[in-house]
């Protein structure tokens, strides 16, 4: 499926976030806010090619060679959605389509894909530290 | 005119790179409240700090025997009605404050077992059964690390806190009786050495739940453990840099629990069979 908006999505300044790679999982910090993400590898791969100059039509293909998944912008969008909620994007510029409050497993049926690739879809974890956590 | 000080004794105490000051208004006091200083605590001589990071005053009511105000940092944290109330109130606020302001360490909330020499950790907050897990575990002969906190170091390693098991005789209640490692027959001793992480067991207890626990990814269990990290509000680098080695050779695991003896049996299965 072909998006009918060129969108040339551009992720946030990575200077203030500490990166660490974990078994293909992609962890950010900032310390700023003093938050932590896991992008799982799909949306890690979105994340770190969205350079403002990369199409989300190109991103969805060479996310898709990446993957070994069918290509589809809708996947791509997704994990963009995600990473904008989370503050990681300086910029989307996505349509407001029906698929744009969907969500994970909502996406996967509407995709169709076979079981196994649900591993494949973009997925954004956050945990925030809290200055009084709980105590035992 | 020269102010006389309220504060009859005060001592300034170190413990994994923090310094906190303890002072009364009643020295008789101060022996009770050091017997609750943090597992790795030691005395500074001469009492005193430059620059503490926290400061706990105790000031007893002049004519109400043992009710006390317990102020950190100047601040009131609570006034208590007796000296058993005010005891285990000032243990608990003085092990947070020397978790947070730790430089040495990273402390999260954790129960921590040794097994064959590697580390199995069960991150959670209060009243998520912990202790109750640790102490099945000591039954099955795992070496005691902590009931409260893990103590992370650069590389990910674990450390003891082997304070006694603060165990609660009933179930919800906030009252805990301290129960020692060797009270509970458990063979494995008590942890001397730092140790790696092994295994993490993200379980919360929830009556009449099946073991079935979902394996979790690293990223996802550095998550867990920063959720339940003290101070990474305060020093989030070290923190995220402590949990993230601490996660490098472990199998991370996440579900409802109901008894603690089939998590217990399920986990050392699982370790003998990595082993």
């Amino acid at each position: 499926m072909i998006s009918s908006i060129v969108s040339f999505p551009l992720r946030k300044d990575s200077s203030g976030l500490v990166q660490k790679e974990m078994a293909g999982e992609l962890l950010l910090f900032d310390s700023t806010r003093k938050q932590a993400f896991c992008l799982n590898s799909s949306a890690a791969f979105v994340w770190r090619h969205a350079d403002g100059k990369t199409s989300a039509d190109e991103l969805a293909r060479l996310l898709a060679e990446e993957t070994g998944t069918p290509a589809d912008t809708r996947v791509v969008d997704f994990a963009l959605r995600g990473l904008d909620k989370d503050g990681l994007m300086e910029r989307v510029d996505l349509p407001e389509d029906e698929d744009a409050n969907l969500g994970r497993r909502q996406l996967f049926r509407k995709l169709g894909w076979a079981a196994a690739l649900l591993v494949a879809l973009p997925l954004v974890t956050t945990v925030k530290a809290s200055a009084h956590p709980a105590s035992s | 005119m020269q102010l006389r000080s309220p504060w009859q004794v005060r001592q300034c105490v170190k413990a994994y790179g923090a310094q906190v000051v303890v002072r009364t208004d009643r020295a008789e006091a101060m022996p009770a409240l050091l017997s609750r200083l943090p597992y790795g605590s030691s005395l500074v001589p001469g009492g005193d700090a430059l620059f503490p990071d926290y400061v706990y005053s105790i000031v007893f009511a002049r004519q109400q025997g043992d009710a006390a105000v317990l102020n950190r940092n100047g601040r009131r944290v609570a006034i208590c009605q007796g000296k058993e109330q005010l005891l285990d109130l000032f243990e608990s606020q003085i092990a947070q404050g020397v978790a947070k302001a730790a430089r040495e360490r990273v402390f999260v909330h954790c129960g921590v077992v040794g097994w064959r020499g590697q580390a199995i950790l069960i991150p959670g907050r209060t009243c998520y059964g912990k202790t109750t897990l640790v102490a099945r575990f000591l039954e099955a002969g795992a070496t005691y690390y902590s009931d409260e906190f893990a103590l992370l170091d650069g590389a990910g390693r674990v450390h003891p806190f082997s304070r006694p098991l603060q165990i609660r005789r009933h179930p919800g209640s906030l009252k805990q009786t301290p129960v020692s490692a060797e009270e509970l027959g458990g063979a494995g001793g008590v942890g001397r050495e730092e140790i790696q992480p092994a295994l993490l067991l993200a379980c919360r207890y929830r009556h009449g739940a099946g073991w079935r626990p979902r394996q979790i990814t690293p990223g996802a269990a550095v998550l867990e453990l920063l959720r339940h990290t003290v101070s990474a509000y305060k020093s989030p680098e070290p923190a995220f840099q402590a949990t993230s080695h601490a996660v490098s050779r472990i199998t991370a695991w996440r579900g409802w629990r109901g008894e603690a003896q089939p998590v217990v049996e399920w986990a050392l299965r699982h370790l003998d069979a990595g082993l």
